[in-house]
């Protein structure tokens, strides 16, 4: 187990690579200037000195394996947006805050909808399953955008109960980390009742069944075990995109994530910041289904890891 | 036991009668940048550095004059080209070190210098001996116009009089502490590190978070600084800055557009709603390198069929001005609109000229592409000149939103036919919009050029006398925007405004929050 998981962390290597090149070629080739903001179009000498000092003016060759050469070293940059702060200080700042929020939003998302799509599974087409697929319906179809100040109003302005945004406190966290996690809480509700329909009219259940296992025992043991495989599968990128941040939460409950650093560095063209927060979702992303594949194994032991297993 | 507790009810009974004297004034504002941005030299001038470091003189936007900061008072020479500033005396930085006139000398030549790459270094550029330095022509720093006399006495020579320049001062050429930049590096503006001479100064420094400004005691005019404490909550979306406001966290919030109506209509709200002018510029430009706009006659066509002041009316509704010039009311330049310069709405006369130029009814026109930087109210507006334009001319337009910056470069190199624009007052007179923006040598290639138009900014920027300056930015105005039609200025927008009765808050039409004018009532 542990050769086939340092192999698969080397695997990180030629991927990041790759995905720094195809990165790095799309984002100089897409038209736009990082240093001309919307309403003020630089002087083309201004323009010229700007580029001089973070070297722009280099071929982009060049450009391209300075960059990867400081990476190496461990240092992903300036941000030409905030002259004073590097895209490792930026990630060291946000990162974790993105974290917290990410990971209360996947309990959430987990603890919300995995209950009830079992409780639908168990009950199919009974009113407790319509209920719980209204709202499961409700949840995908409400955009955070919308959630968010709703809830900000109710619970906040309305009922007094929670702050209405900013960060620091648990009871912060609590109206974001819902919003965050109710959309896909409603996902892994539709998917667990799904594949738990299909798992109990499979025949190991009736036979758990014919030898008198207590049905709770039948339920947990037998049925959500396997029922769980493709949630699983769902939950590595869904862990990788929350943890990393989301911009709509974030901005709504003005929590100083890293969510907005994915796309304001896109449309500003801060070149330094598109390749660093790129370079970190794809290893989160890579380790988080990694993580997935080592739980395969472990809820279903026919499923190997590795393929040596 | 009980003993120190009575102790402890004596100790806090104590505290609480002491508390009115010893009470902090507190002010608490949102903030929707990262607070990071406050070194005024590398970066565009944002509130948190408008606290901490002070210019040579500051402009009253309320009473509309240049008034003494850094400098106590200045002579201009005849021929107004040297400018003397004389310094105030026993004013030192918040470390102790004096303010002198070299700090200043130092800021000018760090903004021209290109090893800074400063932004704004351009709007310098009048300055004897800074264009060449800021094009790497001349690398001897000394050589720009800007000296130290002695202590308190700064010099500054201009390559041309420019009326202007006085009031441009307000907002750039702040003194910075070379020690600290020089120790420090771009890290000097850290809480740890910064040394200013402004009213605040930063104590505390959470990135995209908070930003925490105290009183420097050190400043010239600290006695008159009321509000002790300033806390800068970064809050990026206006909606729940509202919704901060109405819970009392924030002392003072801009209106969303969506919320005008209710708070203009709720009782309590309203009482605390305040609208007011402000110095910016919603415009359109034509692209006139291009079939159909290439033609003048279509332009001014297109500018007779654009209903203003339904726009301001149904649209923004949030007490914006139709702008039938460029200059916002309150600089130096803006045109009355008694003047009668620009185009006013006249659907028939548009379709008249649409018709004259080869188009009647709009037969033949291209499919023209209105783009503007993807926001609600920009697409809102967008949408109802689309619809004016449909109805009045027959023309069809296509709705282009553009994300990101590099909008304004799309634009100025002619991607679209019509193009959403604004502009923010840097410094109120008019030589800010027109030479920066629209005269051949800086403008942008793709709106129309005239000679007449450029030699009028060039002789407005260097005239002394104020009636004949607004002559010729009238002209200059009616040559541009009228006869040429080649950039259509579309309203003024306006402050909208919350502010806790307990707070009394400067309103003016400046860009940025001056919280050491600001008082707060316990």
């Amino acid at each position: 187990m542990l050769t086939v998981v340092v192999r698969r962390v080397l695997s990180l290597v030629p991927v990041l690579f790759v995905i720094s090149v195809v990165t790095f070629v799309l984002m100089t080739a897409v038209p736009g200037s990082p240093f001309s903001t919307e309403d003020k179009p630089l002087p083309p000498q201004i323009q010229a000195n700007l580029e001089a000092y973070y070297d722009l003016d280099r071929p982009l060759f060049e450009q391209y394996l300075t960059y990867m050469g400081n990476v190496l070293r461990g240092d992903l940059g300036p941000s030409y947006m905030q002259r004073n702060r590097s895209v490792n200080d930026i990630i060291a700042a946000h990162l974790p805050v993105s974290a917290v929020l990410g990971v209360l939003g996947l309990a959430v998302a987990v603890l919300v909808g995995l209950p009830m799509g079992i409780v639908s599974a168990l009950r199919p087409n009974t009113w407790i399953d319509h209920l719980a697929m209204f709202f499961a319906v409700a949840g995908v179809s409400v955009p955070a955008m919308t959630l968010g100040p709703l809830l900000i109003w109710f619970f906040a302005l309305e009922l007094g109960w929670l702050p209405v945004a900013r960060w620091g406190t648990w009871q912060q966290a609590v109206l974001p980390a819902i919003t965050l996690g109710i959309g896909h809480a409603a996902v892994i509700a539709r998917l667990t009742r799904a594949s738990m329909l299909q798992v109990v009219h499979e025949d190991f259940i009736r036979t758990a069944r014919a030898k008198g296992l207590p049905e709770s025992r039948v339920v947990v043991k037998h049925a959500l075990r396997n029922a769980l495989i493709p949630v699983v599968t769902i939950l590595g990128p869904l862990f990788a995109a929350l943890v990393t941040g989301s911009l709509v939460v974030e901005q709504i409950f003005a929590v100083p994530g890293l969510g907005r650093y994915f796309v304001d560095s896109v449309s500003g063209r801060d070149y330094p910041v598109i390749m660093g927060t790129t370079l970190l979702f794809a290893t989160v992303l890579v380790v988080a289904n990694l993580v997935v594949d080592i739980t395969y194994a472990v809820i279903d032991p026919r499923i190997g890891i590795g393929g040596d297993a | 036991m009980r003993i120190r507790a009575r102790w402890l009810t004596a100790l806090t009974a104590a505290l609480v009668l002491a508390a009115p004297i010893m009470a902090q004034t507190t002010l608490n504002v949102s903030l929707n940048q990262d607070p990071f941005i406050i070194d005024p030299t590398t970066n565009w001038l944002y509130d948190v550095s408008a606290n901490q470091f002070v210019t040579l003189v500051g402009y009253d936007f309320t009473a509309g004059a240049v008034i003494p900061a850094g400098a106590e008072s200045w002579t201009v020479s005849d021929d107004g080209t040297t400018y003397t500033f004389t310094l105030r005396e026993g004013w030192t930085w918040s470390d102790g070190t004096p303010v002198t006139a070299d700090d200043y000398v130092y800021s000018f030549q760090r903004i021209v210098d290109p090893a800074t790459a400063a932004p704004m270094a351009y709007r310098l550029y009048v300055i004897e001996g800074a264009q060449a330095i800021n094009q790497g022509e001349v690398a001897d720093l000394t050589t720009l116009g800007v000296r130290a006399l002695d202590e308190r006495t700064v010099q500054i020579d201009l390559i041309a009089p420019a009326s202007w320049f006085l009031s441009s001062l307000g907002s750039i050429g702040h003194a910075v502490p070379r020690w600290a930049i020089e120790a420090h590096g771009d890290q000097w503006t850290l809480p740890e590190n910064i040394v200013v001479n402004g009213p605040y100064k930063l104590t505390q420094l959470e990135p995209e978070n908070l930003a925490v400004l105290e009183k420097n005691p050190t400043y010239f005019a600290a006695d008159d600084v009321q509000i002790d404490v300033v806390n800068l909550y970064v809050v990026p979306q206006e909606s729940t800055a509202m919704a901060l406001y109405e819970n009392g966290e924030i002392d003072t919030v801009d209106v969303p557009a969506s919320d005008l109506e209710r708070v203009r209509n709720a009782p309590e709200l309203s009482a605390e709603y305040y609208n007011g002018p402000r110095f910016v510029l919603y415009y359109y430009n034509f692209n006139a390198l291009q079939a159909p706009f290439d033609d003048v006659r279509v332009r001014r066509a297109f500018a007779m069929a654009t209903d203003k002041q339904a726009i301001v009316d149904f649209i923004t509704r949030g007490g914006e001005v139709a702008a039938p010039t460029l200059t916002p009311p309150g600089s130096v330049g803006h045109v009355d609109p008694s003047a009668g310069v620009g185009i006013p709405f006249d659907p028939e006369a548009a379709r008249a000229l649409l018709a004259e130029a080869g188009y009647p009814g709009g037969a033949g026109l291209p499919t023209i592409t209105l783009a503007f930087n993807a926001s609600e109210t920009h697409s809102r507006i967008a949408q109802a000149v689309q619809q004016m334009w449909q109805n009045e001319l027959g023309a069809t337009v296509e709705l282009q939103p553009v994300e990101g910056s590099s909008y304004a470069q799309m634009g100025r190199e002619g991607a679209f036919s019509v193009w959403r624009m604004g502009w923010g007052m840097d410094y109120p007179d008019a030589n800010n919009i027109h030479a920066e923006l629209f005269t051949s040598d800086v403008g942008i290639a793709a709106i129309v050029r005239n000679a007449e138009y450029d030699r009028l900014i060039a002789e407005a920027a260097i005239e002394s006398d104020p009636a004949r300056r607004l002559e010729m930015y009238t002209e200059a105005e009616r040559i541009l925007v009228e006869e040429e039609a080649g950039t259509m200025p579309i309203y003024w927008y306006a402050e909208n405004l919350l502010v806790k009765p307990y707070l009394e808050r400067i309103q003016s039409p400046s860009l940025n929050r001056e919280f050491w004018k600001w008082s707060v009532r316990n």
